[in-house]
C-alpha cells in the first residue's frame, strides 16, 4: 500500500509542478490588451500604497459601470479620488469579494453600487461567457488568502481548479493560439503598466444609436423588461455582507443604476419595485427613472438591440454629472 | 458526479483511503462493504437524491424475491416474474411512458382519433436501465438455481448499487460479482496500480479523443446541409468512434476505479472494430448487454435450436428490444432491427469471404457506422438529412465544423493510433498493461505522469465543452 501511494503521489507532483510551472511562466495568459481587470487591480493596489494618495468614491459593479460613468471627472469635480471597481459580466456575489480584498489597501470614504449585479443569478451555476467573466475577475485579484476563502462561494467544485489555473482554463491555445503561447514564452513576466492615472474606465464606445437600431424598438419592440431584472436570494445576500462590511469599515453606502436608452427596456417601474426592497432607504441615483429620459438621448447609448447596453462617452458623461450633482447635493462626503 | 470531472478526482480517493482503513479487523468485510454501499448512494444521489430511493426499491424488491424464491421453489416463477414486471414496470414508466403514450397518440391519429391529455414530464434516472437489468439478472439466476440467494441486506445492496458501474454499466452477472463482497479484499499493488492505469487510459480515451470527436459530430449534425460532402461523411465515422471510445472509456474507468477496492468487473469492449462478422462484433461490443440479452432472451425464446425462421425471429426480437433499451424512441427500434438484420446479411457472405478476409472489418465498420446514424437521429427526418447530406465534396469546408486543420489532423492522428494499439493487442494480446506493471517503480511514475500530463494538454474540456459520457441516458 504503502509503495502504491507513494508512485500515485509522485506522479501527483509531477504533474501539479509542470501545470504550476507552466501557470507561473504565463505559458497560456491570454491576450493582455483586453485586460481591464488586471489593470485596475495594479492601479488599486497602487493607489492603496503608503504614499499612493488612497481613493475616496469607490464605485463597484461590472461592464455597465466601468464604461458608463468618467472617473477623472468625479475626482476633478469633487476633488477627492474616484475609483471604478468593476469587472465584466460580474454579479454581486463576485463584487463582494472584489471589495473584500479592495478594502485591505484602501480606506474609500463613499461606496457607489451600480445596480447591475443585482440580479437572480446561481452563482456556482454560471457557465459560458458569464463564469469566463467570473475567471478573470478572479484571476487578477492578489490576495491569495482572499481567494482562497472565496473559491468555495464563487465556484462549484468542478470549476475551482480553472479558477486557479490558467493552464488548465487555457490549454486549447495549443490548437487555435500558438502564436500567443509564442508570445507568452517569449514574455513570461507579467505585464508592466505606465506611470499614470487610472481610475478604472474601460472601454469607450463613441457612436450612439443607429436608425436602424431605432427602428427595431419601433418594429420588434424593447429587448429588455423590467419585469425580469429581478434580484435573486444571493445577490440579496451579497448586498447584505457589502452593507455589513461597509458599515464595520464606516464606509457610505449609495446605489446608482445606469441607464439603458428608454426605448430599450419596458416596465421600467418594475425594475424600480423589484430593486426598491434591497436597497431600502440608502441614497439611490436612479438614472433609469423617465425624469432623466430627456438627459439621455441617442447619442448617449451603445449601439446594440443586445440586451446588455452600455453607455457611449456622451451617455458616461451625463450619468458622471448627474452623479456628481447627487453626491454633493445629499452631502455624501466629508468635506 | 462524472467520472471525468474534478469531483471524482476528489470522491475516488476519499473512498479508497476509508475502505482501506485499518478498521474493524474482525468485521472487515462489513466495513468495506458499508463504505462501498454509502459512496454509492452518495455517488448516485449527487445526480439528483431521489432517485436514490428508486435503486433502493429495485434492490430490495429483487433481494426479498431472491430469498422467497429460495425458500419456496414451487412459487418461484411466480415469485420471479413478479420481480420482473415490477423492474420493469417501474424502467417503462421512467423511461418509456412519454414514448407509449406519443406512439399511440400518433396511431389514433392514423384513424384520425385525436387523444388529448398532456404528456407527464418525468425524468429519467441516471443508469436506470443498467442496474435494472443487473437486478433482474440476479433473479432469474437465483430461480435457474446458478447463484444462492443472497442473504446479506448489505451486501446485496453494495453489489446492486456498486458506484464504478452503476450508471454505465458493465451490467454484472450476480455470479461473478455478488461473490467478491463476501471476501474480506486484500490490498494487492499490482491490481491497484492496473486500476490506476485504467482509469488514466480511459480518461484519454473519454477527453482526449470521445469529446473531440464530438465537437465535430454536433457541429454537423446541427447544420448536416452545411455539411454536405466530406464533413458529413467524415461525421459518420467520427461518431462510430465517439460512441466507442466514449462507451469504452466510461468502461476502462469502472474496471479501474473497481480495481481500487480489489474487486475486478467484466471487460465490456475487446477491440469490436477489428471484427470480421458481426456475429463476432457483437461478441466484443458491450459484451455485458449482448450476453445479458443472450442468456435472458434470446436462449429463453428458444435460441437457435427451433429453426431458421424461429432464430431469425429470437434475433430480431433481441435486438429490437436491445434498441429499445436504448432509447425510447423509434430511431433506437430501426436501429436495432438493422442491427438484427445485419447477423443475416452481410454476415453470411463474410463468413464465406476467406480470400479478402482482411477486408471484413472494414465492411463491418462501414455498415456499422452508417447504422449509427439511426442510433444518433433524434428523428428519422434528421436521419433523411444527415444520409443527404453524404458525399465526397465540400474538402474545402472539413475544417469548419468546431475544430481546425491542426485539432482535425490531431483527431484523425490520434485515431490512426488507436487502431495501430488495438491491432497490437489483438495481434499480441495485451501486453501493454502487463509491461507497465513489470516496470521499474521510475517508469512507472514517469508513464503516468506523461499521460496525465497529456490529458491535461491536449484533452478538450473547459468551458463549453460537453463533458457527459453518451451511455449515461440509456
Amino acid at each position: 500500500m504503502k509503495r502504491f501511494v507513494l508512485e500515485i503521489l509522485s506522479a501527483l507532483v509531477v504533474i501539479v509542478a509542470v501545470v504550476a510551472l507552466c501557470d507561473h511562466r504565463r505559458v497560456f495568459a491570454q491576450e493582455e490588451r483586453n485586460n481591464h481587470t488586471g489593470k485596475a487591480w495594479h492601479y488599486l493596489y497602487k493607489y492603496g500604497e503608503p504614499d499612493g494618495g488612497g481613493v475616496d468614491v469607490m464605485i463597484l459593479g461590472n461592464s455597465h459601470a466601468y464604461t458608463g460613468l468618467l472617473p477623472d471627472l468625479i475626482s476633478q469635480t469633487l476633488g477627492k479620488r474616484c475609483f471604478i471597481l468593476a469587472a465584466q459580466g460580474v454579479h454581486m456575489t463576485d463584487c463582494f469579494y472584489m471589495l473584500e480584498e479592495a478594502l485591505t489597501v484602501v480606506h474609500p470614504q463613499l461606496l457607489v453600487i451600480e445596480t447591475y449585479p443585482l440580479a437572480d443569478y446561481k452563482q456556482k451555476e454560471l457557465s459560458g461567457i458569464d463564469l469566463s467573466c467570473q475567471y478573470q475577475s478572479f484571476e487578477n485579484r492578489r490576495n491569495v488568502w482572499l481567494k482562497l476563502k472565496s473559491t468555495p462561494d464563487l465556484f462549484s467544485l468542478d470549476n475551482a481548479p480553472f479558477a486557479w489555473s490558467r493552464t488548465l482554463r487555457n490549454h486549447g491555445y495549443l490548437f487555435d493560439s500558438q502564436g500567443l503561447i509564442i508570445h507568452n514564452l517569449k514574455n513570461p513576466h507579467p505585464p508592466v503598466y505606465e506611470d499614470e492615472e487610472y481610475l478604472g474606465r474601460f472601454i469607450t464606445f463613441t457612436e450612439g444609436l443607429t436608425q436602424a437600431t431605432l427602428d427595431r424598438y419601433e418594429t420588434e419592440g424593447p429587448p429588455v423588461d423590467g419585469k425580469d431584472m429581478t434580484v435573486g436570494k444571493e445577490a440579496e445576500q451579497a448586498l447584505a455582507r457589502i452593507r455589513a462590511l461597509c458599515e464595520e469599515k464606516g464606509i457610505r453606502v449609495m446605489f446608482l443604476t445606469i441607464p439603458m436608452y428608454h426605448l430599450h427596456i419596458q416596465h421600467r417601474s418594475e425594475l424600480e419595485k423589484n430593486l426598491a426592497p434591497y436597497i431600502g432607504d440608502t441614497p439611490w441615483l436612479d438614472l433609469q427613472d423617465p425624469g432623466y429620459d430627456k438627459s439621455f438621448t441617442e447619442d448617449c447609448f451603445e449601439d446594440t438591440y443586445n440586451p446588455n447596453q452600455h453607455q457611449t462617452v456622451r451617455g458616461a458623461f451625463i450619468s458622471t454629472a448627474h452623479l456628481n450633482h447627487f453626491i454633493q447635493q445629499n452631502k455624501l462626503l466629508a468635506d | 458526479m462524472l467520472f471525468n470531472s474534478f469531483t471524482y478526482a476528489l470522491f475516488l480517493p476519499l473512498v479508497f483511503i476509508l475502505f482501506w482503513l485499518p478498521v474493524f479487523p474482525k468485521k472487515k468485510d462489513v466495513w468495506q462493504n458499508t463504505v462501498l454501499l454509502l459512496a454509492s448512494y452518495v455517488f448516485y444521489a449527487s445526480w439528483d437524491w431521489r432517485f436514490a430511493f428508486l435503486i433502493a426499491l429495485t434492490t430490495a424488491s429483487s433481494f426479498l424475491c431472491g430469498i422467497l424464491i429460495e425458500k419456496n421453489r414451487a412459487k418461484a416463477g411466480l415469485v420471479c416474474t413478479a420481480n420482473i414486471i415490477l423492474n420493469l414496470g417501474i424502467l417503462a414508466f421512467f423511461k418509456y411512458a412519454g414514448f407509449f403514450v406519443e406512439s399511440f397518440r400518433t396511431l389514433m391519429s392514423l384513424f384520425g382519433l385525436e387523444v388529448g391529455g398532456n404528456l407527464l414530464k418525468i425524468i429519467l434516472p441516471v443508469g436506470i436501465s443498467f442496474y435494472t437489468f443487473q437486478a433482474i439478472g440476479y433473479t432469474i439466476d437465483v430461480k435457474r438455481g446458478v447463484v444462492p440467494a443472497c442473504h446479506n441486506v448489505l451486501r446485496f445492496f453494495a453489489f446492486i448499487s456498486f458506484f464504478p458501474q452503476l450508471v454505465a454499466g458493465p451490467i454484472e452477472r450476480a455470479s461473478s460479482l455478488l461473490p467478491q463482497f463476501s471476501t474480506i479484499r486484500k490490498f494487492d499493488f499490482r491490481q491497484a496500480s492496473s486500476g490506476v492505469a485504467l482509469i488514466a487510459w480511459g480518461l484519454l480515451l473519454k477527453i482526449v479523443i470521445a469529446d473531440r470527436l464530438g465537437v465535430y459530430v454536433d457541429a454537423v449534425w446541427k447544420h448536416p446541409q452545411a455539411a454536405g460532402g466530406l464533413p458529413a461523411f467524415l461525421a459518420v465515422i467520427f461518431f462510430a468512434f465517439q460512441l466507442y471510445t466514449d462507451f469504452y472509456s466510461y468502461s476502462e474507468i469502472a474496471r479501474g476505479s473497481a480495481r481500487l477496492f480489489g474487486m475486478e468487473l467484466m471487460m465490456n469492449f475487446r477491440r469490436p472494430y477489428l471484427s470480421t462478422t458481426f456475429r463476432e462484433f457483437w461478441k466484443r461490443w458491450h459484451i455485458s448487454l449482448s450476453s445479458w440479452f443472450g442468456d435472458y432472451v434470446y436462449i429463453p425464446l428458444g435460441g437457435n435450436r427451433k429453426g431458421t425462421a424461429r432464430k431469425v425471429f429470437n434475433t430480431l426480437v433481441v435486438f429490437l428490444l436491445s434498441g429499445l433499451w436504448h432509447g425510447a424512441s423509434w430511431t433506437f427500434v430501426a436501429w436495432g432491427f438493422l442491427c438484427g438484420v445485419f447477423l443475416f446479411f452481410p454476415d453470411n457472405l463474410l463468413k464465406r469471404n476467406t480470400s479478402l478476409k482482411f477486408l471484413n472489418p472494414l465492411v463491418v465498420f462501414a455498415l456499422w457506422a452508417i447504422s449509427l446514424v439511426l442510433f444518433r437521429a433524434p428523428t428519422f427526418s434528421d436521419a433523411l438529412a444527415l444520409f443527404g447530406a453524404l458525399g465526397f465534396g465540400n474538402a474545402a469546408n472539413l475544417n469548419g465544423f468546431g475544430l481546425n486543420l491542426l485539432e482535425l489532423l490531431f483527431t484523425v492522428g490520434m485515431l490512426v493510433g488507436l487502431c495501430l494499439v488495438e491491432r497490437r493487442c489483438e495481434r499480441k494480446g495485451n501486453t501493454l498493461l502487463q509491461r507497465y506493471l513489470d516496470a521499474p517503480s521510475a517508469v512507472r511514475i514517469t508513464v503516468l505522469a506523461l499521460l496525465v500530463l497529456f490529458i491535461v494538454f491536449m484533452g478538450r474540456y473547459g468551458i463549453g465543452s460537453d463533458s457527459r459520457f453518451i451511455y449515461f441516458q440509456f
